[in-house]
């Protein structure tokens, strides 16, 4: 019950940004929002099942040039080139998935990149469809373009992608992705059918990720192959391990930092991706659980000094 | 005809690189199950490094060369001592580290060199007439030459020497090699060093040729990888025969077929390779 | 009513022959002991059965069904749990958590509203209660023993086999187990195939029991039978490590 109250208090927080901040922080929070669903689905990828997939950033460029496409060259409404996104990127979850079965570690993140570079290497050269590094202007979602309104339409996609990822860690599904991260083997003898496990976390982390690229590159309203590149996977991975990999609020926690710091960064010059990755190699090797880790942990202890 | 042999030729040359690059991947990834990411960076950083000694330092070419390729030795040896160690039996976080490092790498690079190419002077300059058929950049053919010389040794090291033998054993079965009596500590250590000081070895081979900015590590890494698994995870001759056949396809598919897609096909191979055959050409399966 | 049947099951690793023409049968109710030095290949055997690893040659047939091509998971839920020699919890998870996986992994699920009573029966039944909440790594080598069981058990099985779950306990302990494994048979119905080195124990509590030396099945009977036969002393003479 605390934690829904906490959801709801920080749903209703920020559901005041747009009356009081200005355009730019008000961009800023839209791209943090954007951040938070990747983040938070790459996590429940490879935080709870175990698997480390590159291909994340590769399913968001997914979502957004399909929609972007089907926009901006066909006419199609966004909305539903929106949903024909997402159902693409569940497929190609699938076959990725099923491209990965059998394999383990190593193996399957060496598969995840070498999909993630075909597709932008296609995206980049296949420049009838996507205008390549030129980038694609596309239309805005809903009417006419407002950052207001990009901010709360993809404020519900964050509340809507968090309380599914909340459901399902809370399900049976949930608990045998947790389980067979933990230990596969053991999981499999207990009637735990792996296959029928790990392919489903792809397919549904994929389709978030194709939700979230979908509704940024209409709010951008122009998509670039950066979104499909490892720039964009690294900056997802940061956040996540940064915040806690394998907690529910952690890659939240770290999307926002990330996201607030990289603008004071920027000031100073485009530093941001590299002390990112150094404070991400940091936390990795000393702190593997995170801010959130390491937050519960000072105060469980100052909780125990108290009690 | 003589085009077909031209772009054969490139496609050893290249291929024999691409071996001598995968070597270093292979051997750390069969002695500590570790996969380096940030591999293609330290080719990238022999580069670099081979440069600014030729440069700034104004030394002789060849000099330049070994220096830049023992530097990456030494930082091979650092980067495992302070990141790799700790992360040894969790795959999962091997991958984070080493993915993070190259991306750090190249952030670095970006600023530290800036976004321009950097080329190392050739060591040989000049064309050589290749049977009458065709004329061939010296700085390439002796490419070739280096990169067989270096493999060689690289085999030399592995039959010939305590190292090398314990490197074969570890590869083969870590308990066993343990039971040996062997310190994996600093077997590992070599180990790393000496997997980077190959991504080096290879780097500062080809830069003068192909020279380096901060992005071109990704295609590096990326390269070797499919090598790897192609040839074999764990096969040191596996890498050698699919090098030198990743270059010639390679070569040859982007003449004939189309050249924007040329890194395409090393992928498309990674990706059809892990689905059909896991264990590459010469790889032992997996249990 | 014969449950589990081996038919010349062979397993090979490289050079060495892990398990070699084991042919015998487990039936329905009976507790078995398996001993047999170390490195017989004993864990070998429960890995071929459950799936673990692949059959050479050879059969094994569970329930009258062929186990040839099913997967481990397929295994567990025809019928047959395991526990794990070296213990493999899931250490991010709680005692009870690691209960439930077991329930959900059945081939019909236990429904919601079962469960918390389920997992505290299992709990209870091993004596890990109380300890529902505990993190299975924050747990002593004792009690994760304890839950390997307990999750084995969850798993609704007709046949459990029992991998060396009796090593390092103290007499108390050891008795409690012992109750465990007759309570297992007696209370819940399910068969035992059992491997062990604490030679008094199994002894004590097999109805019959099977000796493995070197891959090969050298030896089965009842338990009087099996102490005094003159292989089973000589595969043992070498083994210092043969307790009791």
């Amino acid at each position: 019950m605390r934690g829904w109250t906490a959801a709801l208090v920080a749903l209703g927080v920020f559901a005041t940004f747009p009356l009081f901040l200005g355009q730019y922080w008000l961009h800023t929070a839209i791209v943090g929002l954007f951040y938070i669903m990747m983040a938070s689905s790459w996590n429940l990828l490879a935080g709870f099942t175990g698997q480390v997939s590159f291909a994340h950033a590769a399913f968001a460029g997914i979502g957004a040039y399909t929609s972007g496409i089907l926009a901006a060259k066909f006419g199609l409404p966004p909305l539903l080139g929106l949903v024909i996104g997402v159902a693409i990127a569940a497929l190609l979850g699938l076959a990725l998935g099923a491209l990965c079965i059998r394999m383990g570690g190593i193996y399957l993140s060496l598969t995840t990149l070498g999909f993630s570079e075909i597709l932008r290497i296609i995206v980049v050269n296949e420049y009838e469809f996507t205008r390549g590094t030129m980038g694609l202007t596309v239309p805005p979602f809903w009417g006419q373009y407002s950052k207001t309104v990009s901010f709360y339409i993809l404020l519900a996609a964050v509340a809507l992608v968090l309380w599914l990822i909340h459901r399902i860690l809370g399900s049976d599904l949930g608990t045998s992705f947790r389980a067979v991260q933990n230990d596969e083997g053991a999981a499999a003898s207990m009637g735990i059918p792996v296959i029928r496990v790990r392919v489903p976390a792809f397919v549904i982390t994929g389709a978030m990720a194709g939700l979230a690229g979908s509704l940024y590159g209409h709010y951008l309203l122009l998509i670039t192959p950066h979104i499909l590149s490892l720039d964009l996977m690294f900056l997802v991975l940061a956040m996540t391990v940064i915040g806690g990999i394998g907690t529910f609020i952690g890659p939240i926690v770290g999307a926002l930092f990330l996201e607030a710091l990289s603008e004071y960064i920027r000031r100073y010059g485009e530093f941001h991706v590299l002390i990112f990755g150094l404070v991400a190699l940091v936390v990795a090797r000393f702190a593997p659980e995170g801010i959130v880790g390491l937050l519960s942990r000072w105060l469980g202890a100052r909780l125990g000094r108290a009690a | 005809m003589s085009d077909f042999l031209l772009y054969l030729t490139n496609g050893l040359v290249i291929g024999v690189i691409y071996a001598l690059s995968a070597l270093g991947v292979a051997l750390i990834v069969g002695m500590m199950n570790v996969v380096n990411f940030a591999h293609g960076e330290l080719y990238v950083l022999a580069g670099y490094f081979s440069a600014l000694f030729a440069q700034a330092l104004g030394l002789h070419p060849a000099i330049a060369m070994v220096l830049g390729a023992l530097s990456i030795f030494v930082f091979g040896l650092v980067i495992e001592r302070l990141l790799i160690r700790p992360t040894y039996g969790n795959d999962m976080y091997s991958l984070i580290v080493t993915f993070i490092l190259s991306i750090v790498l190249q952030n670095a690079y970006l600023l530290i060199f800036g976004p321009y190419p950097q080329k190392p002077p050739n060591l040989i300059t000049g064309a050589t007439d290749v049977f009458g058929l065709f004329m061939y950049g010296n700085q390439r053919l002796m490419g070739f030459v280096l990169g067989v010389v270096v493999i060689a040794a690289f085999f030399l090291l592995l039959k010939r020497t305590w190292f090398g033998r314990v490197v074969q054993a570890v590869s083969t079965d870590r308990e066993v090699a343990a039971l040996m009596g062997v310190n994996p500590e600093r077997v590992n250590l070599l180990g790393f060093g000496l997997g980077c000081a190959l991504a080096g070895a290879a780097g500062v081979i080809l830069t003068p040729i192909f020279p380096v900015t901060p992005s071109i590590g990704v295609g590096v890494s990326l390269t070797a990888f499919v090598v790897v698994v192609l040839g074999g995870m764990g096969s040191f001759l596996g890498c050698l025969v699919g090098g030198v056949l990743l270059g010639v396809v390679e070569n040859l598919g982007s003449a004939y077929i189309s050249s924007a897609y040329k890194q395409l096909f090393s992928f498309v191979i990674l990706i059809v390779v892990l689905f059909v055959r896991p264990a590459g050409l010469f790889g032992r399966r997996q249990t | 009513m014969s449950l589990l049947r081996v038919e010349s099951l062979n397993k090979r690793f490289g050079g060495l022959l892990a398990v070699s023409q084991a042919s015998f049968e487990v039936n329905e109710g009976e507790i078995v002991g398996l001993i047999g030095p170390n490195g017989a290949g004993k864990t070998t055997l429960f890995n071929l059965i459950t799936g673990a690893i692949t059959v050479d040659s050879g059969r094994v047939t569970f329930n009258g069904r062929d186990l040839k091509c099913l997967s481990t998971y397929q295994i567990c839920r025809a019928g047959i749990a395991r526990t794990f020699q070296v213990p493999r919890p899931f250490a991010k998870m709680t005692c009870s958590e690691n209960v439930l996986v077991a329930l959900i992994g059945r081939n019909i699920s236990v429904p919601q509203p079962q469960r918390p009573g389920t997992i505290r029966e299992m709990l209870e039944l091993v004596g890990l209660a109380g300890k529902e909440r505990v993190l299975s790594a924050d747990l002593n080598l004792i009690d994760t023993k304890r839950l390997e069981v307990a999750r084995a058990l969850a798993t609704g099985p007709r046949l459990i086999l029992l991998d060396e779950v009796l090593g390092g306990l103290s007499s108390m302990e050891m008795s409690q187990a012992l109750d465990l494994i007759r309570a297992i048979r007696d209370r819940f119905g399910v068969t035992v195939l059992w491997i062990e080195h604490v030679m008094g124990a199994i002894m004590s509590l097999s109805e019959r029991v099977l000796v493995l030396n070197q891959g090969r099945l050298i030896c089965e009977g009842a338990p009087a039978e099996v102490t005094g036969d003159k292989r089973v002393i000589e595969a043992y003479l070498g083994e210092p490590d043969a307790q009791d």
